[in-house]
């Protein structure tokens, strides 16, 4: 650039500084001397009296050039107005920030504009003129032409009105927001054919009334307007609430008298209205609605309709949700009113009658429910004071009510009548519910009245009539339920969260008051339940007066039974707010008669051992921490720790720490037991002082064993204090009478002293015969180490020795001399030891006297005899018995045995065995009892056995029997038995059970007697082999003699007994299950023989069977013999009886017998088998069977027995006449029996009065065989003592016999009978 | 009865005037007649004179009672009364049964009875023997079947039992047809006793007789 340039532009910056110094001296000249504002301000009003069309009046203008902000204050635009009113705007302040968007396109913006109280003022008179004014246009319209010209626009980020209003005429409206985004814009129009108009749309955003209560969020609003001289339209509202909508409509009509038309249609989100509210618990939902409002006909009128859905209540009182609703609406007389309305809610519709009046804002609704759920309804109303939901009633439920309240549920009213019904399908969980409630609700004094309503479930009824409030109730309640479990859950949402929830059961009747504000109610009635459970605490009827509430429960008057016990009692707890504290008090008093401590043990949760019948006066003081029970004890037919007593007394206290019984007195039959006891739980201590008197030892059952019983009186005292397991103090103990088993040993005395450390006894004794003494130490400590010493002498002990040896009872009286040392620990009963040093022992067994040589020394130990030494000495013994046997557990034992053993002793062990003699052992005993190993000799000499029902016996028995471990054998041992001689060889094993035996006898000349009735003398070689269950006895003997007992009438059992005769019954299984298999044969001399009966035989005959029944097969030949039989002597001829039936004895028998009777020689033949045995006759000389058997029963033949009935029946009529004529007698004196007690004479009328011969028939006929020869018969009429007949008959011989006669007329006379028979 | 009773107060009058100790009484009302304590006596003593014991009061009360019924309606039937021989030929053949007259006397001391006493009680047993007899025969009717059904079912077993020979029946057909006749008398006899006597209004009044 040249040098000129450079100057050039240097001038020209020089210029333009210059300028703009001068230029900004001229703005500084202008800003302080005012004439800016000054020109400002002129321009302004210019500008905005050409906007209003008014004057504007202008007080003061700033304007800050920095932040661009001018203020106008005191602006006034006039409107036509006349003067003295008010302006048609003012303003005290105008506050405009500026914001330039374009110096270029000269754009600026308003920013933030604020009105400081502005008033409008709008006025329209009668003629419908107006105070507004009319803005100027900037150019004029041509007549007949459309004009629009855009008169002004605003655009305000951020617009404030303060403190202002709008007066219309009379009407004042509030002028007081903010907000963003105004938009304001007024357009002049003139349609070619209408009237000129303005119309303007605006717009504001998020804009806030001040007054926040009534509007506390901000909105948005838009619309558009029409306005013309005589009318405003608002064509478009829209309002936006940041959750509703509405748009709005309006017409005014004649501005001077305004008639205008609203139409609105929006949709409601009722939380805003819960924010206008402020009411957090208001309804929330969606109401849509529509509808108009006009003054038109010069009322204000206001009609629409409305859907409300989602509605949600959320009351304490009342919360449910999904409540839909519809209806129209109108105003009139000053109310809103619904006439009809339908809503849906709880499972059911509603419909009914709305009304708001407006001047004290209360609605009314009259509705009819129908079909709501009771479960939804009582979910509705469920809350902390009520838990109806817990009910878990399920049905339908019907409502007709008026229901009224102020604003927004203030000052609830209602009252109706409900009624429930059951549902049609029984409900899967939940009772069915049947009510009816007529109730009347009062909001405001929290109460409620229920008229003679009554709510029912299958098990329960409830009614109740009365007042139920907050300031008071009085609500008569009677409550009965068949079953109170269905109401457990409900129970426990009424108590206090977290109580432990145990089962409520019962049958309960309950009537009476619930009283006290509702939040604190107090149930007071009688309440009787049966059967009925608390948790494990169960009564079967408990019965009083009951008053609960929140403060207390009380139970009075009440009797409460559990089976056989009962009892009255009082109850009471002291409560706050339903809860038992620790620190409450509570008590009861009790009385019992009789109840059973199993009965109360269930109620306490307690397992004493103890039962019994408890009577009684119990007291119950003291708080729920330290309670103090207090009582009077009588127990009765009780039962404690196995021990029977029949009564127990006593004054019991019971406290936290203590437990006491004072006066205590314990009856076990004659004796008497009594005392105090203290025992402090905490520190374990007691103090006690008890005196027990003529207490029978036999009843004490710890003391007693079924094989040493001990009986006697015992007496005692004991007094102490200390420790519970180590006392100190002391005592005495007497027992009187002392009796082991059946003997009766003495008094026993023993003084007891304690120091807490060990415990010292002394004992003597004061016995008839000898004496006991003994000292005893006991440590107490540990396991209660003890020490004794006993001494006896010259004392029975019996039942001792029984027990101690297991020894079957003993047959005499004992004595002991010795000194018995006791160890062990009390505590550990397996280790006491009793160690017995016996220097005499005297005691009879078997009845034989033994006793020791030299002193005999054994340990006892639980079960466990251990033999150190014992010598035994007796009749016939001498023996040393050394080792040891276990009574219990694995029983071993290990004995050894040497000397002499009277065998009477064996019995002891074996109670069918009778031995006697003496053996020689020397043995040992080893293994168990189950499986014992016996190794040793017995020798025997002149020794004799026998055993059990064997019908045979041993005696001069020898032999040695030696015991191989498991085996005794004995070979070659020979006895004596049924007069014979046996020889006995075999085995018995005896190391498992059951012990098998195989022996062998020959026999030589042995009498066997069976079975019953019969005897065998015979011989031969028979085995035995089996086990002690049962054997087989095998063989072959050899029969010389059958001998049949007198009595046995063979005859007859042949003839009438078909069955096997049977053997001696056994209770041995042994025997019962011994088996035959014999072979007998007869000798060629062999005789069977019975009294009277005498025959030689010959018999094969094989013994089968059983013991019990015995069976024979083979035969039986009767060679030869005789027989008396009904007096006849039979000769037999021949005889045969076969025994072929293999399952009982039943022979043929074929026999064939002969006698003489008379003249007569009379052969019987018997045959066939026993159960159908014939037998036939023959005579020589020959008669009649009929004859025969005359002969044999009477003596003479058939023909002459006739002939001696001749004098007294002729034919067979007239022994039915006889017949015939006894039993008309007997009826008539069975008639006079009834009248005159009498049988043995009678008198016939008819016989008496016509004197008719009494029947001839009416005879007694008496016989008698003297002698074989000689007959007497005696033959009399009864009635007449002279009709009598006497015949002797003589046989002389054969064919020859004398009789003589003395008949009824005392003649007498003679015949000779001479027989001959032809052939 | 009356008649009875008459005489027996009068005999009991005629004791007390001999001894002046029997005290009579009476044990009972029947309608309006009454049983005296002697009347019980005196059969207790014809039973054991005959039967060698005697039934106990209550059973001996029964018995008269039973008396009383029949006789009673005797009476109102006009039923005439046994005839003196009858009476002494069954007083005969009792006091002949004893065997001697002393065993006898001997026997009658020992009861307590008069022979008169016997007569009386003799006369009465014809007495209701021929009344009942009178008051039920003539209703009776016995079928042929039944005297069948009888011999077969009855007489057949019984005399075979006896090992005699059953007879004809023609031969025993009156005597079937007596027997059953008096088992009929029998049976309606004892119906007609239950009957009466439950109707029958008696005040005890001695209290030895309830049993």
């Amino acid at each position: 650039m040249s040098r000129r340039l450079q100057q050039s532009a240097t001038w020209g910056l020089r210029l333009a500084g210059l300028l703009l110094l001068l230029l900004a001296g001229a703005v500084a000249i202008l800003v302080r001397t005012g004439l800016d504002e000054r020109w400002a301000r002129g321009a302004l009003v210019r500008q905005i009296e050409r906007l209003a069309g008014g004057q504007v009046e202008l007080q003061a203008f700033r304007f800050r050039v920095l932040g661009l902000r001018a203020e106008l204050h005191g602006l006034t635009i006039h409107g036509r107005e006349p003067i003295g009113t008010p302006p048609f705007f003012h303003a005290d302040r105008l506050v405009v920030d500026v914001r330039i968007d374009s110096l270029v396109r000269r754009q600026i913006s308003l920013d933030e504009v604020t009105l400081d109280r502005p008033a409008v003022h709008v006025r329209f008179d009668e003629q419908g003129t107006s105070n507004i004014p009319a803005p100027r246009l900037r150019r004029q319209p041509t007549p007949g032409k459309p004009f629009h010209e855009r008169l002004f626009e605003l655009a305000i980020d951020r617009l404030r009105v303060n403190e202002g209003y709008l007066l219309y005429n009379h009407v004042r409206v509030p002028l007081v927001a903010e907000g963003g985004g105004f938009q304001f814009a007024l357009d002049y129009e003139q349609p070619a054919d209408a009237e000129p108009r303005y119309t303007g749309r605006f717009a504001w955003k998020q804009f806030v009334v001040v007054a926040r209560r009534y509007l506390p969020f901000p909105t948005d609003i838009a619309g558009e307007f029409t306005l013309t001289r005589e009318r405003f339209l608002l064509s478009h509202l829209r309002w936006t609430l940041p959750h509703s909508a509405f748009v709005v409509t309006a017409n005014v009509e004649t501005l001077a008298r305004p008639q205008w038309q609203v139409r609105y249609e929006g949709q409601l989100n009722l939380e805003d209205l819960r924010e206008i509210l402020r009411k957090p618990n208001s309804p929330s939902g969606l109401v849509d609605l529509s509808g108009q409002l006009d003054n038109t006909s010069g009322t204000l009128n206001l009609q629409g309709r409305y859907h409300a859905r989602g509605i949600t209540l959320r009351y304490t009182w009342f919360h449910a949700g999904g409540i839909e609703t519809r209806g129209e609406y109108r105003l009139a007389d000053g109310r809103i009113l619904v006439p009809e309305f339908e809503a849906r809610a709880l499972g059911g519709v509603i419909h009914g009658r709305l009304e708001f009046t407006l001047a004290d804002q209360r609605f009314r609704v009259t509705s009819q429910a129908r079909g709501m759920s009771v479960a939804e309804v009582l979910a509705a109303v469920d809350n902390p004071t009520l838990p109806v939901a817990a009910l878990g009633w399920r049905g339908s439920m019907d409502v007709d009510a008026e229901t009224t309240w102020l604003r927004d549920f203030k000052s609830v009213e209602s009252r109706g009548i409900s009624i429930w019904a059951p549902p049609v399908v029984p409900p899967e969980a939940g009772r069915p519910v049947t009510a009816r409630l007529h109730y009347h609700y009062v909001m405001d004094q929290d109460a409620v009245e229920l008229y003679q309503s009554e709510i029912s479930t299958p098990e329960s009824v409830l009614t109740f009539d009365g007042r139920l409030g907050q300031a008071g109730s009085a609500l008569r309640v009677e409550f009965r339920t068949e079953d109170l479990q269905p109401w457990n859950d409900f129970i426990y949402a009424l108590r206090e969260p977290g109580t432990e929830r145990v089962p409520i059961l019962g049958r309960v009747r309950w009537n009476g008051r619930v009283t006290g504000r509702l939040g604190h109610p107090t149930f007071a009635g009688h309440l009787r339940a049966t059967r009925a459970a608390y948790g494990t605490l169960l009564w079967d009827e408990i019965e009083g007066h009951l008053n609960y509430s929140p403060d207390g429960f009380r139970l009075v008057q009440a009797r409460a039974r559990r089976g056989e016990a009962a009892a009255e009692l009082e109850f009471w707890l002291e409560l706050d707010d339903w809860e038992f504290r620790p620190e409450h008090e509570w008590g009861a008093e009790a009385n019992l008669v009789r109840a059973s401590t199993d009965g109360l043990q269930q109620l306490f949760h307690t397992r004493f051992p103890v039962h019994g019948l408890l009577t009684g006066q119990f007291r119950l003081r003291g708080t729920r921490r330290d309670p103090e029970l207090t009582g009077l004890v009588d127990m009765a037919d009780v039962t404690a720790w196995g021990q029977v007593l029949e009564r127990v007394r006593g004054q019991l206290t019971v406290r936290k720490d203590e437990l006491r019984v004072a006066n205590a007195e314990l009856r076990i039959g004659r004796g008497r037991i009594t005392g105090d006891l203290l025992y402090r739980l905490r520190e374990q201590i007691v103090e006690f002082d008890v005196a027990g008197a003529i207490v029978p030892v036999e009843r004490i059952q710890a003391v007693q064993t079924e094989r040493l019983p001990l009986g006697g009186e015992l007496s005692f005292q004991l007094r102490g204090r200390g420790p519970l397991r180590a006392p100190q103090g002391t005592g005495s103990v007497r027992i009187v009478n002392l009796t082991v088993g059946e003997d009766v040993l003495g008094s026993l005395q023993a003084s007891l002293s304690a120091d807490g450390e060990r415990v010292d006894v002394v004992l003597e004794s004061s016995l008839p015969a000898g004496r006991i003494s003994g000292r005893l130490a006991m440590t107490l400590s540990g396991d209660y180490p003890m020490q004794g010493d006993l001494t006896v002498e010259g004392v029975d002990l019996d039942a001792f020795i029984e027990t101690a040896f297991h020894l079957g009872e003993l047959t005499g009286d004992s004595r002991v001399d010795g000194r018995f040392h006791l160890s062990g620990q009390m505590a550990r009963p397996e280790t006491l030891v009793i160690e017995a040093d016996i220097s005499r022992l005297e005691f009879d067994y078997q009845y034989l006297r033994l006793r020791n040589e030299g002193p005999l020394r054994f340990a006892y130990r639980r079960e466990e005899i251990r033999l150190e030494q014992a010598h035994i000495r007796g009749p016939d013994t001498d023996f040393t018995l050394s080792g040891f046997v276990r009574f219990s557990g694995d029983r071993t034992l290990d004995l050894r045995l040497n000397g002499a053993v009277n065998l009477r002793l064996v019995r002891g062990f074996d109670a069918d065995l009778d031995a006697r003699g003496v053996a020689q052992v020397n043995g040992a005993i080893e293994g168990t009892f189950t499986s014992p190993r016996i190794t040793g000799r017995v020798s025997v000499r002149e020794a004799s056995a026998t055993y059990g029902e064997l019908p045979v016996g041993l005696s001069h028995l020898n032999g040695d029997f030696l015991f191989d471990r498991s085996r005794l054998v004995f070979e070659g041992v020979r006895a004596e038995s049924g007069g014979g001689t046996l020889r006995l060889d075999g085995t018995v094993s005896y190391g498992e059970r059951p012990v098998r035996f195989e022996i062998s006898a020959r026999a030589e000349r042995v009498r066997i007697r069976y079975p019953e009735g019969m005897s065998w003398l015979a011989g031969g070689t028979l085995r035995l082999a089996g086990t002690t269950r049962g054997g087989l006895l095998s063989g072959r003997v050899t029969v010389e003699r059958l001998f049949m007992s007198e009595g046995l009438d063979l005859t007859g059992w042949l003839v009438t007994s078909p069955v096997t005769p049977q053997a001696p019954p056994t209770t041995s299984g042994f025997l019962r299950n011994l088996q035959f298999d014999v072979e007998a044969f007869s000798t060629p001399d062999a005789r069977v023989e019975w009294t009277g009966a005498r025959f030689e035989s010959e018999a094969s005959l094989r013994v089968r069977g059983t013991w019990e029944q015995p069976i024979l097969l083979g035969h039986v030949h009767l060679l030869s013999g005789e027989m008396t039989l009904r007096g006849n002597r039979y000769r037999v001829l021949r005889g045969d009886l076969n025994f072929s039936n293999p399952f009982r004895i039943n022979p043929d028998i074929d026999v064939e017998a002969q006698t003489t009777v008379r003249q007569y020689e009379i052969t019987l033949n018997v045959t066939g088998r026993t159960d159908k045995l014939s037998l036939s006759y023959r005579s020589d000389p020959p008669l009649p069977p009929s004859d025969i058997l005359t002969l044999l029963a009477l003596g003479r033949t058939g023909e002459e027995t006739e002939l001696r009935r001749a004098t007294a029946e002729t034919s067979p009529e007239l022994g039915a006449g006889a017949l015939l004529s006894e039993a008309i007698s007997s009826q008539v004196t069975g008639r006079l029996e009834r009248l005159f007690g009498i049988t043995r004479f009678r008198v016939d009328p008819f016989v008496a009065a016509t004197g008719t011969e009494q029947n001839a028939t009416a005879r007694i006929t008496l016989e008698q065989q003297i002698t074989r020869d000689l007959t007497i018969t005696y033959v009399t009429n009864v009635s007449s003592a002279q009709e009598q007949i006497i015949q002797f008959e003589y046989n002389i011989t054969r064919d020859l016999a004398i009789v003589a006669l003395r008949d009824q007329n005392a003649t007498f006379g003679f015949d000779i009978k001479f027989k001959r028979r032809f052939d | 009865m009356r008649r009875f009773r008459w005489i027996s107060l009068g005999l009991g009058w005629l004791l007390l005037v001999a001894t002046q100790q029997v005290v009579d009484r009476i044990i009972a009302r029947i309608g309006d007649d009454i049983l005296l304590q002697s009347e019980l006596e005196e059969l207790r003593a014809f039973q054991q004179l005959i039967e060698g014991r005697s039934a106990g009061r209550p059973e001996l009360f029964e018995q008269l009672v039973r008396q009383w019924i029949v006789v009673t309606e005797a009476e109102a039937a006009r039923f005439s009364p046994p005839a003196p021989p009858q009476v002494e030929a069954a007083f005969a053949q009792l006091a002949d049964s004893f065997g001697s007259r002393e065993t006898w006397q001997a026997r009658l001391r020992e009861a307590g009875l008069t022979e008169a006493a016997v007569r009386r009680l003799l006369e009465r047993q014809l007495l209701v023997s021929s009344y009942l007899d009178y008051k039920f025969r003539p209703a009776l009717t016995i079928e042929e079947s039944e005297i069948e059904r009888y011999y077969q079912q009855e007489l057949i077993p019984q005399m075979r039992t006896r090992h005699q020979s059953p007879p004809e029946l023609e031969s025993v057909r009156e005597q079937i047809r007596e027997l059953l006749a008096q088992r009929e008398i029998s049976r309606r006899a004892t119906q007609w006793l239950e009957t009466a006597r439950a109707q029958l209004r008696v005040e005890i009044l001695d209290a030895s007789l309830t049993p």
